[in-house]
């Protein structure tokens, strides 16, 4: 098992800056995912931990050993790849072997690390198939072998389920939890897909465009974004960002939007006068009332999305669209006017201009 | 779509005119071959009449065609397996390593593709003839002479380029991870999976190497070191000898070509599938 610390790492392909100065911890035994969009760097990240790309400058530490200038195979780690990299001229077994070979190991002991391996994912049928023979839940599994096999420090995922379905992914996200509740061995995972983040990470590390926008656990982001880019990054339906400034009057301050509503913010102290803010309210944070009542945002129902499970009704404001989510079915329609109440504790206000978060004494 | 009868006569048609078009010439060589009777220059005959096989016992016995057969096969086989060697690192470097000046590397290889052997007969005359440093001799009028100048084949390091840069880079990461190094990555990743382009440029490298004429004519001037086409250019102006011996030795000449294609026919077949479907 091994920590794995990043300081000051900086990349570059030639005049352009992928990476910008990013410094991150991540504890032994630890579950950690790097989300953001494409292009935010997160998997040039995760090749300059893996030895594949070399960094313009900073360091690369992984169980306290400067890792920086070693090549990967001196690195103790292992990667899963988005694309399996699983060699199509060798079998299950010899693929998951490979490495062992090449480090001269035996090949009884070869084997019976192969066949030990494969029975933990229940690929023992499979050992003297070829790649092009299995289902592509079956190579990533293989993938996944090949990695455990060499039981290294660090684990390192890179998107390793966006080439599944969606009930494989599922299905493979879970046996990833598992093995890690199982081995617990320090995960980097890489993926653009907020679910897979906020099920297996232990530590989100959010990154915008070769910047860490914020790290910590999952819910403490989803929770308390430090940002409107971490805010409406993660969450499914998207929070909302409402434009609106701010009124005080006496020791309250209260938002007013661009329809003309009047909402709470808390303590004056936090706020000046007349400041343009982005007032934000979680889908599921925001309830929903029949016909015009005070208070509230008046609203008018464009469309309701029903999952079965949950229920999503999207609607026109005055100069903005603002989306409720709720658990339980609700005989809502389309052209229905409503009033929309925000759940004044749960809201995040944020600077509209710089986009940084504005902490309410309330917020904690 | 079903075909119907008038259409399938005229298929059959064009197949079997095709067959005599690419088959009828072998044959004619293959039955004057075995003719007892004297034919003359320029005649071949369909039906070997009263068949022998007197012509190939004194190709073999008095021409001595194993000599040059044995020369050629020399030649060839080191030629290829050197020759698809050093295409193969070659086309390696250039389709996976970045390194300053690549693109013309490139070029210049290929630029090679567009030089008529007629018009570097003479520099690589001058070439083979001079002296090497410290060993204080030529290559000239040895087996080296007719090998060296074909190793480096364009065409053949193209061809492994195209195929190679079709690998995705994702396996050679997974190796490197792995713990191989660049040549455990070219042996045992990259090579197994041009297989089917190392067949074909294998078998193209063996027929380059099996049809040079002018190579071995200005490379050596000693007779028991010729090949087989310059022997056979030598024979075809022979006044005295028959022209069913004659057309024997080519029957000889030929029978190497075609057991190489029939071995690797299945690997040429998949090399050339798989690259029109690569682009």
């Amino acid at each position: 098992m091994g920590s794995v610390s990043l300081h000051n790492v900086n990349k570059s392909f030639k005049a352009v800056d992928v990476i910008h100065d990013v410094a991150l911890e991540i504890e032994d035994g630890e579950f950690c995912v790097l989300i953001g969009p494409s292009g935010s760097g997160k998997s040039t990240l995760l090749r300059i931990i893996a030895g594949l790309e070399e960094v313009s400058s900073g360091t690369v530490s992984i169980n306290g050993k400067d890792v920086t200038e070693l090549a990967p195979k001196q690195r103790d780690i292992a990667m899963v790849f988005q694309t399996y990299a699983l060699y199509p001229q060798m079998t299950v077994a010899e693929n998951m072997g490979f490495a062992l070979k090449l480090a001269g190991m035996p090949k009884a002991e070869i084997a019976e690390k192969v066949k030990q391996t494969a029975r933990m994912l229940e690929l023992e049928p499979l050992l003297d198939r070829l790649p092009k023979a299995l289902s592509g839940g079956q190579r990533q599994r293989v993938s996944m072998g090949r990695a455990i096999v060499r039981d290294p420090s660090v684990f390192l995922f890179d998107e390793p389920l966006s080439n599944l379905d969606a009930k494989l992914r599922v299905q493979v996200r879970g046996e990833i939890a598992d093995l890690h509740k199982r081995l617990g061995t320090t995960s980097i995972y890489v993926t653009h897909d907020q679910v897979e983040a906020m099920t297996l990470g232990q530590k989100i590390v959010v990154l915008w465009d070769g910047r860490v926008e914020q790290a910590g656990p999952p819910l403490t982001l989803y929770n308390d974004p430090v940002n409107t880019f971490v805010a409406s990054f993660l969450g499914t339906p998207s929070i909302n960002l409402i434009e609106a400034r701010v009124e005080l009057n006496g020791g309250e301050a209260a938002a007013r939007l661009t329809d003309g509503a009047l909402l709470p913010l808390g303590a004056a102290q936090d706020f000046t006068e007349g400041q343009a803010i982005l007032y934000g309210i979680r889908p599921e944070h925001v309830g929903i009332v029949a016909g015009r009542q005070e208070g509230g945002i008046a609203a008018t129902i464009h469309a309701v999305e029903n999952t079965g499970s949950d229920m999503v009704i999207l609607s026109d404001a005055q100069g903005f669209r603002v989306s409720a989510a709720f658990k339980e079915q609700r005989p809502l329609e389309a052209g229905q006017i409503v009033t929309l109440i925000p759940d004044h504790s749960k809201v995040r206000v944020f600077d509209a201009e710089s986009g940084k978060r504005i902490r309410r004494r309330e917020d904690g | 779509m079903k075909m119907t009868l008038p259409q399938r006569i005229a298929r059959g048609l064009v197949y079997a005119l095709l067959l005599i078009v690419f088959c009828g010439p072998f044959w004619g060589i293959l039955a004057t071959a075995f003719t007892k009777n004297t034919v003359q220059p320029g005649q071949l005959v369909l039906w070997p009449s009263n068949p022998t096989f007197d012509h190939f016992i004194y190709a073999w016995s008095e021409v001595k065609i194993w000599i040059y057969l044995f020369n050629s096969l020399f030649v060839v086989a080191i030629a290829t397996v050197l020759q698809t060697f050093v295409s193969a690192l070659a086309a390696y470097a250039l389709a996976r390593k970045r390194f300053r000046g690549a693109a013309i590397v490139s070029l210049a290889i290929i630029s090679t593709m567009m030089l008529p052997d007629e018009v570097i007969a003479i520099p690589l005359y001058l070439i083979l003839h001079a002296e090497l440093p410290l060993l204080h001799t030529s290559i000239y009028n040895t087996y080296a002479a007719m090998i060296l100048p074909v190793v480096g084949w364009a065409f053949s390091v193209f061809l492994l380029t195209e195929f190679m840069k079709a690998i995705p880079r994702d396996l050679e990461d997974a190796a490197r991870v792995d713990g191989a190094n660049e040549l455990q990555i070219f042996w045992r990743v990259v090579l197994p999976l041009v297989r089917p382009a190392l067949g074909t440029a294998t078998i193209f490298g063996f027929l380059m190497i099996w049809d040079q004429y002018l190579l071995p004519l200005i490379a050596v001037d000693d007779r028991n070191l010729y090949t087989l086409p310059v022997i056979l250019r030598s024979l075809r102006v022979d006044e005295v000898l028959q022209q069913n011996i004659f057309i024997a030795v080519t029957v000889v000449a030929t029978v190497p070509c075609i057991v190489v294609y029939l071995l690797l026919q299945k690997q040429f077949n998949r090399g050339l599938m798989s690259g029109a479907v690569k682009g």
